[in-house]
């Protein structure tokens, strides 16, 4: 069969894709803020089970996680400005997460009664799964303006057995499937292809083409790059840290949703799944040095690659470790370009 | 140098050491083995965690059957008591509970636990008090040597007896080269072992070994080396996640060979996962799956139909599955082990250790008997007794199980 490299190349293409967006992912955030968010893989998790869970006519575990946020999100609001004594926007800075708790609560529960399209499932799951991205930033990052990346990771570190834990409580141990966006193979070349795997691949490039529109030609995406160069120049000229911040959070988050909606239908689901995914993405990232977006992206894509062509011309036993193996050259090799690469840890 | 032990009790002077004697005497006197002529089970499954799906059935079947022997007055006369703790599928929990079970409650047996690697962890502590255990787990090696565990039964097939029914079909099928492609853990190493003992004598040859990872998202380099050899069966060693995106990509691959998953998969969610790519997939897997296709002249039929319909009278259509069955089957050997040693002479229901070697020592003398998992016959040199009988080869036809052999 002549036509195996050519598979083998397909599939990592596709594996590798869902890996760039995470790389990407956690490069746009590392770079805002200092903070590796090990907890990436978990909001893959998180959205692709919504979409069960709203496809299954229940109200998914999301929404009541997405409410506790709010809710120490009001608390956390509402004793900072205590402290600043400003009673009077105190109770706003109490009443409005709350509002918006509730709001979001009777949105979800009229939806999962409702038979929708499934596209509306997916879209609704995204848009719910991405609103936890601020709210995690306000309630792990935002309370420790100045820590150092260690602390960061850290904090994520707990965010992320807490999201798996929780996951397991909302959704039981057993693995869900989702229906492909669209059913049917196509012939490229010598290789056939599942609809989802082209899905897969358009979305993500999709994705990575709106991002880099987004950073070079939209104010908000420089101003983001203008955080992640210098904090204390871009608050001179303006620009709030911490919102750059919680956009930052909440993109990483949304690119994260859409990986796990795209990726579902082709690999199943379970709650303790995400860490790998997200995992793979930090290679790239790694690759990237945290810090070049278009870097990370090809890394990934190779993480990809290099994980199909080993396991097929090697040896499917150590296929993780070879992947994982690849960050210790690439650690080496940056170590001798970069001597600023601690540059963040202040 | 070492201190004798004695010395801690003998620093306190004597008005110390007495109230130690009298605080001795008065625990000795207040241990509840004096408390009533009751068959305490200690039962520790894993009711919640990662492997609820198996212990939630166990639990249920627990709860179930204590009420049914207490209402039919007992063994014997002899009330049933079950304590059940949950392990919460993890194995210092499921270490607690039992040194709970054997010293806080002085129970005369232990069931425990729904998996290998727990059922593993406690051996030592069961060998050491002395006390029967029944695992509901399947490795081979809880059980085995029977030298080292002479206090450890079990009542689910082993790997081995679900690998030798799957070499058997293949013989009876004609096919001679087989792909392995297994998990990357303890389940799939101890399957391959199993495996090569099993083709032995047989003209069954594996041309291909690969391995995946537990949440790997894509198998296609895997599935991909397995087909190029063109082998005439596949066998896939893992659990139902994996196992399904293993079966879905070699439908994709067109792969035309029989392909045999393990028993690990024989639950619905497979069939909902693995959608059409599970049909004509092949698996060993306990009988009572198939109750209603059995035919008339099998002797686990009856038992097996009798507690899938008292079970789901209870919990809800549709719900029993053999992972109860394996919990019906402890408890029953018990209670049939309890009943053999009354026959042989008087127990002294006070004393707990007498108790704990008389059900031990009845489960290997006593007579085989049918359970919903098949035919037990425990000796002294097999804890778990089973033969062929206790599986049956399913197929998957159009995302139902249906008896092939």
């Amino acid at each position: 069969m002549l036509d195996i490299p050519l598979i083998l190349f397909f599939e990592g293409l596709t594996n590798g894709a869902i890996y760039a967006l995470m790389a990407l992912g956690l490069v746009v955030l590392y770079s805002v803020t200092g903070v590796i968010n090990v907890a990436i893989g978990e909001f893959v998790m998180i959205s692709a089970l919504t979409v069960a869970s709203l496809r299954d006519g229940s109200v998914p575990g999301t929404i009541y996680l997405l409410i506790a946020g709010l809710v120490l999100w009001a608390v956390y609001g509402a004793i900072a400005d205590l402290r600043a004594r400003r009673a009077a926007k105190a109770l706003w800075s109490l009443a409005w997460p709350l509002l918006a708790g509730a709001v979001a609560y009777l949105l979800v529960l009229a939806i999962s009664r409702t038979a929708m399209p499934y596209l509306a499932h997916i879209a609704v799951a995204i848009l719910l799964t991405t609103a936890l991205g601020p709210v995690a930033h306000r309630v792990i990052v935002q309370p420790l303006p100045r820590a150092s990346a260690l602390v960061y990771l850290i904090l994520t570190i707990g965010l992320h057995l807490a999201l798996t834990g929780l996951g397991l409580a909302f959704w039981g141990p057993q693995p869900y499937t989702l229906p492909p966006f669209s059913q049917g193979r196509l012939r490229l070349g010598p290789v056939l292809m599942d609809h989802q795997d082209i899905w897969l691949l358009a979305v993500s490039l999709l994705l990575l083409v709106l991002l880099w529109w987004f950073f070079s030609r939209t104010l908000h995406g420089k101003a983001l790059r203008a955080a992640a160069v210098n904090k204390l120049g871009a608050r001179l000229s303006g620009i709030s840290v911490v919102r750059a911040g919680r956009t930052a959070f909440t993109l990483q988050v949304f690119l994260a949703s859409v990986a796990g909606v795209l990726i579902t239908p082709i690999t199943k689901m379970a709650y303790d799944f995400g860490f790998l995914i997200g995992l793979k993405g930090f290679v790239g990232a790694i690759i990237g040095g945290l810090s070049n977006p278009l870097v990370a992206v090809i890394g990934a894509v190779f993480v990809g690659l290099a994980e199909q062509f080993s396991a097929f011309y090697i040896s499917s036993a150590y296929k993780d470790v070879l992947v994982f193996l690849l960050i210790i050259p690439v650690l080496l090799v940056r170590s001798l370009q970069h001597v600023d690469f601690e540059e963040h840890v202040e | 140098m070492t201190r004798p032990a004695v010395y801690v009790y003998t620093k306190g002077g004597k008005w110390m050491r007495r109230t130690l004697r009298i605080g001795l005497a008065l625990l000795l006197f207040l241990t509840p083995a004096a408390l009533a002529q009751t068959l305490r089970i200690g039962a520790a499954a894993a009711a919640t965690g990662a492997a609820s799906a198996f212990g939630e059935p166990e639990a249920n079947t627990f709860r179930m059957l204590q009420d049914q022997i207490n209402a039919a007055g007992g063994i014997n006369g002899i009330p049933v008591e079950i304590i059940f703790l949950d392990t919460a599928s993890d194995t210092g929990q499921a270490v607690t509970n039992v040194n709970r079970l054997i010293q806080e409650e002085d129970v005369h047996v232990v069931i425990c636990c729904t998996i290998s690697a727990n059922s593993l962890a406690i051996i030592d502590t069961v060998q050491e008090a002395g006390v029967p255990n029944i695992s509901l787990a399947a490795a081979a090696n809880i059980i085995e040597p029977v030298s080292e565990r002479q206090w450890v039964f079990k009542t689910p097939q082993t790997d081995r007896l679900m690998i030798t029914g799957i070499v058997e079909d293949m013989v009876a099928g004609g096919m001679q080269t087989l792909a392995y492609l297994a998990i990357d853990d303890a389940y799939g190493e101890g399957g391959l072992n199993e495996l090569n003992t099993a083709i032995q004598g047989t003209d069954i040859e594996v041309v291909t070994i690969e391995r995946y990872g537990r949440s790997d998202t894509n198998v296609t380099a895997q599935v991909l080396s397995a087909v190029t050899g063109q082998p005439d069966a596949v066998l896939i060693w893992g659990v139902v996640r994996d196992t399904a995106l293993v079966v879905e990509e070699l439908a994709n691959r067109g792969y035309e060979g029989q392909v045999y998953v393990s028993h690990g998969v024989g639950n619905p969610s497979f069939l909902e996962l693995a959608g059409e790519a599970s049909n004509g997939v092949r698996l060993p897997i306990g009988p009572m799956i198939v109750v209603d296709e059995l035919s008339a002249d099998s002797e686990i039929a009856p038992v097996a139909q009798a507690y899938v319909d008292e079970y789901e009278a209870i919990y809800g259509e549709g719900t029993a599955s053999t992972f109860g069955g394996h919990a019906w089957d402890a408890v029953k050997s018990i209670e049939l082990a309890v009943t053999h040693a009354m026959e042989q002479g008087e127990i002294d229901w006070n004393d707990t250790e007498a108790v704990r070697t008389a059900i031990r020592d009845s489960l290997e003398a006593m007579p085989a008997f049918t359970g919903v998992g098949g035919v037990f016959d425990f000796t002294a040199e097999d804890h778990l007794g089973l033969d062929t009988r206790a599986l049956v080869i399913v197929e998957i036809v159009d995302g139902d199980w249906t008896l092939a052999r």
